[in-house]
Order: C-alpha cells, then structure tokens, then sequence
C-alpha cells in the first residue's frame, strides 16, 4: 500500500517491463450486459500499487485506454470523498474499479454498492488463494477480488532498540518512550492494543475493541508514541526517529533493500493482516472493462510482475512460481517469508472482523481525535 | 243470475289472469330479463370461482418464495457450514498440541453460522411436524457435536489416547447414517416435495374457472345471436363489451398461470435441480475429506479402490454440474469448481502417499496446511455457486409472482364487469318496448 515506494525499487522494477505478458479473452454475457461497455477503464487505486511501466502492457493486452488514477488516499478520506458522495446517492461513479481495504469493501457490499463479479468474464478468479474466500462478508469472494495483501507486525532497528523486539508489549515499554511510531489506520493499531491483551482482532466486540483502544491512547497519553504515521514509518526507522513501529510488510521489504539491517518480526502475540481488494462499483461506466482488468491481473505470470514492483503479499495462487521462473533477483523474492509466509506464520495472523457498525464509527471517531491530538 | 254472472264474470277474470301471467313471461322484455339474471348469476360464479383460483395461486407462489424456497436454499447452506466447521475442526485436531488458529477461526465462525440457519429453517417449515423433528434432532446432535469437539480437543492438546476416538465420534455425528448431514437431508426431500405441489397448485379451481369462462363465452355468444334474431339484427353493445371482458380474463387468466408454471419449473429445473446437485456433490467431497481425515488418525483406512470410487463420484457429480450449466456464468462456476476440486485431490494424492510410506506427520502437516486450504477453496466455489443458482431461483419465482399482480383484482372486477355491461344491454334492448 500506500505510498512512497518508487526510491526503494532497485533493480526489481526494471523487471516490469521487458516480460512478456498474456493476453486475455473476455466472454460476454451475465447478469449486467457485459457488452455495454466502452473502450476505456477508469481505475482508481493507492498511489505507486503498480509498476507504471505495466499500464501500456495492459493496455495493448486488453486493447482498453487505461485512466489510472493514483488518488486513493487512505480508506476513510477516500470513503469520505470518493465512494460515499457517488455510491450513496446511486449515481454513476466516476471510475469502474476502486480497490478499497477489506473492511471498507465489507461495507461497500453490505451497502449494496457493488456489483457482482461476472464470473464468465473472470476465468482467473479461480486462482484466488483460498485464504481469502472464507471471509464471513464474501463467502466465495463473489463481489471482490484482493488486489495485494500485507501483514501490519513490527519493523525495528535493532542498533536502536539495544535487542531484539519480538512482542507488542516491547513497543510500550519505558526504554523506548517517544521513539515508537503506531499505524494510523484504525483496524491495525487498534487490533494491536487487542492482540496485547489477548483478545482476538478477528472476532472483536464492543468491548475487547475498547480495551484495545484504550491501550493505544494510555501510550500516546503518557508520550510513548512519537506519532501516528502510515507509510512514513519506513522514512522514521530509516532516518533514525524511530527505534520501532508498527509496520505494513511491503514497505518494510522495500526499505530493507537500503537498510538489511532493519528488521521486520511478527511479534509473539499476533500481527494483524489485511488486504486491498478489487471491487467494481454499482453502475460503473465500464464494467466488463473492469471485469477484463480483474482477470488481466489474476493471471500469475501478470501477477508475478505486480508482486516483484510493489512487494507485497499476492492473493494468486502461481506467483511464488512465476517469480522463481523468472531468476535473478525477482526469484529471491519467491524465498521472501514475508512475501510469502509459511503455515506457522500464518497461523498467526488477524484479519480485522466485523464490529457492529455503531461501535466501529465511534472507535473511529475517537481514534482520529487521538491522531489529531499528536498532530 | 247476478251470482251466476259474477261467478262466470269471476271465473273469466280468472282465467285471462293467468293467461296474462303466462304471456307476460313470454313477452319479448321478460325474456331479455330472464337471461339478463341467468348471465349475472354465471358471472358470479366466476367471479367466486376466479377469486379462489388467484387467491390459491397467489398463496401457493408466495408460499414458494416465503417458505418453501428460502428453505430448500438454507438447507443446503447449512450443509456448508457444517461440513466447513467440520473440515476445519479436522484440521485443528491434527494440528495437535500446536493448535491451527486459523482453522480454529474458520471451525467457530461456521459454527456460529450454523443454529442460525437452523433457526431460519425452522421458522420457515409450516406445519409440517416430520421436518420440524429432523431439523430438531440435527440441532441437538449440532450441540452434541460441539461438545465432543471440546472434549476431542482437550484430549488432543492433552494428550489423551482418547481424543482420536472423540473426533471420530464427532465426525459420525456429522457425516454419519442418522447424523446432522442425513437429518437435513430429510428436510430438504420433504420441501422439495412441498414445492412440486406449490408449483402444481389451485389445478381443480383453475379448472373449474375455465369452464365457467367457457360457459360465459357461450352464454354471452349465444345470447347476442337471439338478440339478434329478434331485433333488427343489430349487435348489442352491452353485450359484446361483456364478451370482450370475459374474453380478456380468459386470456389473462390462461396466460398468467402458464406464465407462472413456466418460471416455477425454471426455478425448479434451472435453479434448484442445480442447487441440489451442486449440495450433493458438497456432500460428497466432504465424505472424501472425512475419511481422509479418519486414515491420518488411524481410525480406518482410505486407499486403493475405496478411494478411487469417491473421486470418480464426486467427478461424475462435476460432469453432471458442467452438463447442467445453461448460462456462460454457470458453465465458468462449474468450471472454477473442477479446478479447486483437481487442486485438492492432488494434495491429497500427497497426503495418501506419504501415508503409505508411513510419514504420518508430513502427511499430518500437509493435511493442515495445503489439504484445508485447498478443500476450503473447494468448499467456498460450491458455496458461491449455491448462491448463484439461488440467485437464479429467486429471479425465477419473482418472475412468477410478478405474473399473478392484480389477478385477484381482475378475477373479481372483470366478471362483474362484464355482468353490468350485459345487464346495461338488456335494459337498453328492453327500454324500447316501453
């Protein structure tokens, strides 16, 4: 996710271009005419998610002029700026395909502001990692398809921290005061707090949420934290103003290419995961365009080429092969636990569940005043 | 002989009267009247019998997308979350004293799942007191269940000899000839029947309607053509604007219920025939993955042709699905299952390998890991594909429902209609006589 990747690219992003890429059919037909559609494709996505040098290649490949906008920005302003004003109101948004986190894409659908995916359209959707189709909001995975998906644990410097962190209750610890940064994304800093006091961010109530929250804010109260940052951390532990923060596992590969000596740990009590996924909003101008995109980019050998740029955890099944058939150091990436992580690493992962939504308006309501406050 | 006139006088005004009577009945306007009232008294009749037959085909369609639909539909979501919490508690077991959280996750949330779509079922099942038994007893062996699950997965972490036995119990309890999976079978059998006598309903009042609009037709037909003859030959208004009327409820009538049947059976043929098929085939893959899981706890072995046999079943029952698919999206839904399927199968082609060689825990591990995961995506494809055809279901019904919109209303208001049009024809025929 999310922003500022392009400096620590390096070799892998010269990889984008040059491989070849397969082209796709689309069938038509389905529950909404898959034939009333244009030539373009408007998608709307976090900026730097996506090698640009891919964009031409996916537009010969579809034979579709591609308006890539990078005007994502994180999930509540763009709920706030993008989604709602059009969704809400039933218009015809301004773009076909957004790429929303998924407790964002949750709401979307139970809002009724997306439209199905048109299977016969999507022949890759089969190659969805099964992790991601037991989500109690969409079973199946009938209305979204993940984009990329990553893990919020702890990136560190260990020349800061005088040792090793393998736990949330080390980032609160005295001998770290003022030098810790939290994520600001709500679900991950909050799911911390509960993941702290054993509870489970996968299943949270009103009440766990709370205590989770309340660990948070007791640390900022007390000068624990020295912000609330998204991808600024990987500037923070790379400059030296942090010792430790919570950290997306993308953005910590990307900053190991300069700094190896940063570390990135799933600490002992848990991490939480998430994932940015593809949905097609209702009355998209484009929507077998859309659809079109969604199978382009579930294509492994296509899939490969999103993962070596951005470094993130692929939802598509195939890509940890493509990425060895591939050599050099994109193959390396294949070995990557991060990128990759095994069962064990798995097993301890969270994804953010469902709250009913009254609490989780207020637990945002209070968490942004708490950003506020350090700003 | 004033006695004698006045009797005779008496007897003649006597018999002038009756005369008169009898020839009063017999005038042109007393005529008109009689048939004006025979008309009338038959499009009453229609009126009742047409009401009846709307109100029985509304009711029956109603009763479809209300109850009998929605259950038939749950039911196999039911087998989903079952076999899924099952599936994944497996996983869990095997996971050992290092317990599999993820699994655990998926085994709770669909059993959270589960009494829920119990509840909607029961609440759905009318008065029929076998279903509402089955699905009882599948709720308390759902409890029963949850509880020997606990009591495997204390022994487990434990290390009590007696876990592996509990978990075969837990999968009997589930899988087995009287367990959770065999109960709601019972409830699906019994609303399938339900729903062939909705589709077929209200057949004796519908036809009953036909012949009295038949015999309206008729009536009305032949009651122009004396008319006719004994006027100037001239069509009467009132009457072919009731002709007309009739002959439109006839029309929408006939076209509303053929309508209505043909959508139903859609609905039953396209819709849940393949969700039928699609549980089935749910049910047996969930069977393979049992005994799968019963040979890597050592409860019994599933190897050889045994184990061929239920991959060729669940194979068949995927060509049958792949056959049945009418649409591009169903044939890729289809499609998108045989692949998750071949995925699993060859991970448990590993698993029964390692098996054979012995290597109970890389077979253990690759049970856990690749084999839940791969079983999940299996098991999630043919939930979203029961969705799917659900989906065309509900779309079918509605489609019959929409066809039976004011039919209750026509059924009554044309037939009174056409009553005041023949009533307003035969006062304007009988008026000229006065």
């Amino acid at each position: 996710m999310r922003r500022s990747r392009r400096q620590f690219l390096g070799s892998s992003a010269a990889l984008g271009a040059s491989l070849a890429l397969g082209a796709c059919a689309l069938p038509r037909s389905g529950d909404r005419p898959l034939d009333e559609t244009g030539s373009r494709l408007i998608v709307v996505n976090w900026s730097e998610y996506i090698d640009p040098e891919l964009l031409p290649v996916i537009e010969s490949d579809l034979r579709l002029a591609v308006d890539y906008q990078e005007t994502y920005e994180d999930n509540q302003t763009s709920l706030d700026t993008i989604i709602a004003p059009a969704l809400s109101a039933g218009r015809v948004p301004p773009y076909d395909l957004i790429v929303p986190t998924n407790w964002l894409a949750a709401r979307m659908i139970a809002n009724g502001w997306v439209e199905p995916i048109p299977l016969e359209a999507v022949p890759n959707h089969v190659n969805i990692d099964p992790v991601y189709l037991t989500n109690d909001w969409d079973r199946g995975s009938r209305f979204q398809m993940p984009w990329q998906a990553g893990i919020t644990g702890i990136a560190y410097d260990p020349a800061q921290t005088n040792g090793p962190i393998y736990s949330i209750g080390q980032l609160f610890d005295r001998s770290l005061a003022g030098r810790v940064a939290l994520i600001g994304e709500m679900r991950e800093a909050v799911g911390f707090g509960m993941l702290l006091n054993g509870d489970d961010p996968s299943r949270p109530t009103p009440l766990t949420a709370r205590a989770g929250f309340d660990v948070i804010a007791n640390a900022v109260s007390q000068g624990q934290i020295a912000a609330i940052v998204f991808n600024e951390f990987a500037d923070g532990l790379a400059d030296g103003t942090f010792a430790a923060s919570m950290a997306w596992s993308g953005d910590t590969v990307l900053l190991q290419a300069d700094r190896p000596d940063i570390e990135f740990v799933i600490p002992d009590e848990g991490a939480i995961s998430w994932f940015d996924t593809m949905v097609i909003p209702k009355r998209a101008p484009n929507y077998a365009n859309a659809a079109a995109w969604m199978n382009w980019a579930y294509e492994p050998a296509n899939a490969a080429q999103i993962t070596s740029w951005v470094q993130y955890i692929s939802p598509v099944l195939g890509v940890q092969d493509e990425l060895r058939r591939l050599g050099g150091e994109t193959a390396e990436l294949a070995e990557n636990p991060i990128l990759f992580p095994d069962d064990e690493t798995r097993n301890r992962l969270f994804t953010w569940g469902s709250l009913d939504i009254e609490s989780e308006l207020q637990l945002e309501d209070d968490f942004n005043a708490l950003v506020e406050s350090m700003s | 002989m004033t006695r004698t006139s006045s009797s005779c006088v008496s007897y003649d005004v006597g018999v002038t009267q009756s005369a008169l009577s009898t020839n009063r009945l017999r005038t042109t306007p007393a005529i008109l009247r009689a048939w004006s009232v025979a008309i009338t008294v038959i499009l009453t009749l229609l009126a009742i019998a047409g009401v009846v037959t709307a109100s029985q085909l509304v009711s029956a369609t109603n009763e479809i997308d209300d109850n009998t639909g929605p259950v038939l539909i749950s039911t196999q979501g039911l087998v989903a979350s079952v076999a899924e919490a099952d599936a994944a508690n497996t996983a869990v077991f095997l996971s050992g004293e290092n317990e599999d959280r993820q699994q655990r996750r998926l085994y709770e949330t669909a059993l959270d799942r589960a009494p829920r779509q119990i509840e909607d079922i029961s609440s759905r099942l009318g008065s029929d007191e076998t279903s509402h038994a089955a699905i009882k007893t599948a709720a308390s062996q759902l409890t029963v269940y949850s509880g020997v699950v606990e009591r495997a997965r204390l022994g487990n972490v434990s290390g009590i000899g007696t876990a592996t036995q509990d978990l075969q119990e837990a999968l009997d309890l589930v899988g087995g000839s009287t367990g959770i999976l065999s109960n709601v079978q019972t409830v699906t059998d019994r609303t399938q029947s339900r729903l062939d006598d909705d589709i077929s309903a209200a057949t004796i009042p519908l036809v009953v309607t036909l012949a009295l609009l038949a015999v309206a037709i008729l009536t009305l037909l032949l009651a122009q053509i004396r008319l006719r003859a004994r006027t100037k030959r001239t069509i009467n208004p009132g009457l072919l604007l009731a002709t007309i009327t009739v002959l439109a409820l006839a029309a929408w009538l006939i076209l509303a219920n053929v309508g209505r049947t043909l959508d139903l059976n859609e609905a039953r043929d396209e819709g849940y025939d393949s969700i039928a098929l699609t549980a089935e085939l749910q049910t047996a893959a969930f069977e393979f993955k049992t005994n799968e899981a019963a040979s890597i706890i050592g409860t019994s072995t599933f190897e050889g042709d045994n184990r061929a046999q239920s991959v060729a079943r669940v194979e068949g029952l995927l060509t049958s699905i792949q056959n049945a698919a009418g649409s591009d999206r169903e044939q890729a839904a289809a499609s998108a299952l045989t692949t998750r399927w071949q995925r699993y199968v060859n991970t448990s082609d590993v698993i029964a390998e390692l098996l054979s060689d012995g290597d109970i825990d890389a077979a253990r591990a690759s049970a856990i890991g690749a084999g839940s995961r791969d079983f999940n995506g299996f098991n999630t494809t043919v939930e979203s594909v029961l969705l799917a055809n659900r989906d065309q279901f509900d779309e079918s019904v509605d489609s019959a429902a929409n066809r039976l919109n004011w039919l209750l209303v026509g059924t009554i208001v044309l037939p009174l209609l056409a009553a005041a049009f023949a009533l307003g024809g035969y006062q304007s025929r009988i008026n000229e006589y006065w």
